[in-house]
């Protein structure tokens, strides 16, 4: 059996003296990928964090290898473990290839300046996410998928043993999700890196990932491998959705996630396109609907791969979570199955700009 | 070669061929004209120069070489804060660091002259340095509660003001002897510094540049984003203290001797990272250090020769040249945001 490289026991975190979750227990062996499900706002940012040591836990202890990671230098940790987490890059006239170098940033000397050898596994953690062409480009003018492949580069420059990745593929369409995880699925393989991530598509959750640890109501739910996991009923239980909803909407067991559904089919197959998680501490998150009809299937809105092209002002908060200051669609039950349906003529309407 | 590497070459010794350019010109021109010739002879401290000699060891000498030292101070120290607030408008003087550290200064220099005391240098640094971590302070006290730079920005305006209007309470108050030796230096100028200030300025700036400089790996890293800088491996309480305390004794620093200058700090930095496209700290800190002499040799020049004999504050004119390249850099941002 192969050691543990990554673990947490009777972990507690949170912010200030307020505990987000509570008594967090796991292990993760060298070439494991462990993904953290479960509704917006259940602390699964929050553990990452506590994990990359940006947050001090409330309790408990996380060890990586055998070292509490509390007893580790600046640099040691950052040798052994990396991230990309959901914080906007400010890429100040940088080009993809010096986002890239700044992986490199524990291993070079007081100025930072690249030897050779750097510029060697820079180039190579550019080919591995497939990035080489672009590296002369700005990296302010990527789109969000490329970013994101370029910061997954950045963390591999960092040769850790451990990744960290919060909602990597949030911000991406179906596409470079893909992408995106053959990616992160190639450096497990070949380098037999452990990776934790927490992702928001049940369908990705179950095809990439090794174990899954499911987060709710302050703790952990439970933990095992996908296939166990994700049941239609267990679904709308994490995700306090009412009985039925989730089989109904996406026919039978997760398929696809949301976004990647092709939209207008799953508009069709839809009973209602409505559910509602009262669970989620932003609930309801947008104000003028009545609570009874307030529609959370709004999380998953496809509109936001589209960009400037959804028509209206969306956008991401710091956090991640979604918001839209003048939605053509506000969050109402009917309006979920209307806006698939339009969806295609926006997405056309994006392609040609 | 590769292209950037060029292009920054090109960009170094283009600064570095202004900066001797403008000391030649700043050492030849003023009510008296001194020929090339005239120059190297006094220079070189031949004897029939006597007066001109005179006017360029006593006067233009001291006053270039802090002209310089002390642009180049604040264009890093502005580097050093945009690089904290994640902000390009970010500068001592918009933040009112520069007249928390007038007040201070003009506090301590009236209240040392009612005693008879006339400030040395490195007491009227300590107090503008004071001054000027006062007034962070606020700041810093201010951004944790607003996460919205303009507004960072706006509240450190106001600042800027309430320091100059109790500055200008405390003029209004003091005895009258003191009063034409303040106002003229609370309008910013980089006349009258003798040698022993010189001295004094090429100690504290040059060692605080370089520290800077030597900060320019964690600041490139920090540039990313806080969590990206953490995550690599940056003490960022430790870097942070030191990016505040270099900030703070590069523009004390300035102000001490030259009083409040405005938009240096902003406009250099701007104009460097157009110069050389890029902002890596490793490159920015040497270049705004240039760029920022360069820029205020240039506008002293103007500032003592535009309406000769009177001299213009130095304020003012880094005010002209300075506030377009703002605006120009702001029109920019916009157009490539929306």
């Amino acid at each position: 059996m192969r050691e543990l490289i990554f673990s947490a026991e009777a972990l507690t975190t949170g912010y200030g003296s307020h505990a987000v979750l509570r008594e967090v227990s796991f292990h993760l062996r060298p070439g494991e990928i462990l993904c953290l499900i479960g509704p917006n706002g259940a602390g699964k940012s929050t553990l990452l964090k506590t994990f990359a040591r940006q947050l001090a836990p409330l309790a408990g202890t996380v060890f990586l290898a055998e070292q509490p990671l509390d007893a580790m230098s600046e640099n040691e940790l950052a040798k052994r473990l990396a991230i990309v987490s959901t914080e906007r890059v400010r890429g100040e006239l940088m080009r993809c290839e010096d986002v890239v170098a700044m992986g490199r940033y524990p291993y070079t000397g007081r100025l930072g300046l690249l030897s050779e050898e750097d510029r060697a596994k820079v180039a190579e953690a550019m080919e591995l996410v497939e990035m080489t062409e672009l590296k002369e480009k700005p990296f302010e003018e990527l789109s969000d998928g490329q970013r994101q492949r370029v910061l997954l580069a950045r963390a591999i420059c960092q040769e850790p043993e451990v990744l960290l990745l919060d909602e990597p593929t949030t911000f991406l369409d179906v596409r470079y999700q893909l992408e995106f995880l053959t990616a992160l699925r190639r450096l497990v393989r070949e380098r037999g890196v452990a990776v934790i991530l927490s992702l928001h598509e049940l369908e990705l959750a179950r095809r990439v990932s090794d174990t899954l640890v499911c987060v709710r109501e302050g703790r952990v739910d439970r933990t095992g491998a996908p296939a166990e996991i994700l049941t239609d009923a267990y679904i709308e239980t994490l995700y306090g959705m009412e009985p039925g909803s989730y089989g109904a909407f996406f026919g039978g067991g997760p398929q696809a996630a949301p976004e990647s559904a092709a939209p207008a089919e799953s508009a069709r197959g839809a009973a209602e396109g409505f559910f509602q998680n009262r669970a989620c501490p932003h609930f309801p998150c947008h104000s003028g609907v009545p609570e009874e009809d307030f529609n959370c299937l709004f999380c998953y809105c496809p509109l936001y791969a589209l960009g400037e092209g959804c028509g209206g002002a969306c956008r991401y908060t710091e956090k991640g979570l979604k918001s839209c200051a003048d939605c053509a669609f506000p969050h109402r039950r009917e309006n979920y199955e209307k806006l698939l349906v339009r969806y295609p003529e926006l997405a056309a309407l994006a392609g040609k700009k | 070669m590769d292209p950037r590497n060029r292009r920054y070459l090109f960009g170094f010794c283009l600064l570095l061929f202004l900066l001797l350019l403008l000391n030649v010109l700043n050492l030849a021109i003023g009510s008296v004209r001194l020929s090339p010739g005239g120059l190297l002879a006094a220079l070189g401290g031949m004897g029939s120069m006597e007066t001109g000699a005179r006017i360029l060891l006593q006067l233009r000498l001291p006053r270039m070489i802090s002209a310089g030292l002390l642009g180049g101070a604040l264009a890093v120290s502005g580097f050093l804060l945009q690089t904290f607030f994640a902000n390009p408008i970010a500068g001592p003087f918009v933040l009112g660091i520069s007249s928390g550290a007038k007040l201070i200064v003009a506090l301590s220099m009236i209240f040392a002259l009612s005693r008879g005391v006339l400030l040395g240098s490195l007491a009227m640094i300590l107090a503008a340095f004071f001054g000027s971590l006062i007034a962070m302070g606020l700041i810093l006290l201010i951004s944790t509660r607003v996460k919205q730079m303009s507004l960072l920005v706006v509240c450190g305006v106001m600042i800027g003001y309430i320091c100059n209007a109790v500055t200008e309470l405390v003029v209004t108050f003091a005895d009258d002897a003191n009063i034409v030796n303040l106002h003229n230096w609370s309008m910013g100028s980089f006349s009258g510094i003798g040698w022993s200030s010189v001295r004094v300025i090429a100690v504290v700036t040059f060692l605080a540049v370089l520290l800077s400089f030597l900060l320019s790996k964690p600041m490139g890293a920090y540039q990313m984003g806080e969590g990206y800088a953490q995550s690599m491996g940056v003490d960022l309480k430790r870097f942070r203290l030191a990016l505040i305390l270099l900030s703070s004794i590069l523009s004390a620093c300035v102000t001490a001797f030259a009083g409040p200058i405005s938009f240096v700090g902003i406009a250099v930095p701007h104009l460097m990272k157009s110069l050389f496209r890029t902002a890596k700290p490793i490159l920015m800190v040497p270049a705004c250090f240039l760029g920022g002499a360069v820029f205020c040799l240039f506008c002293d020049l103007l500032a003592r020769t535009l309406f000769a004999p009177t001299e213009v504050s130095i304020s003012s004119v880094t005010a002209v040249f300075g506030a377009p390249v703002v605006i120009w850099m702001l029109l920019q941002r916009k157009g490539r945001r929306g």
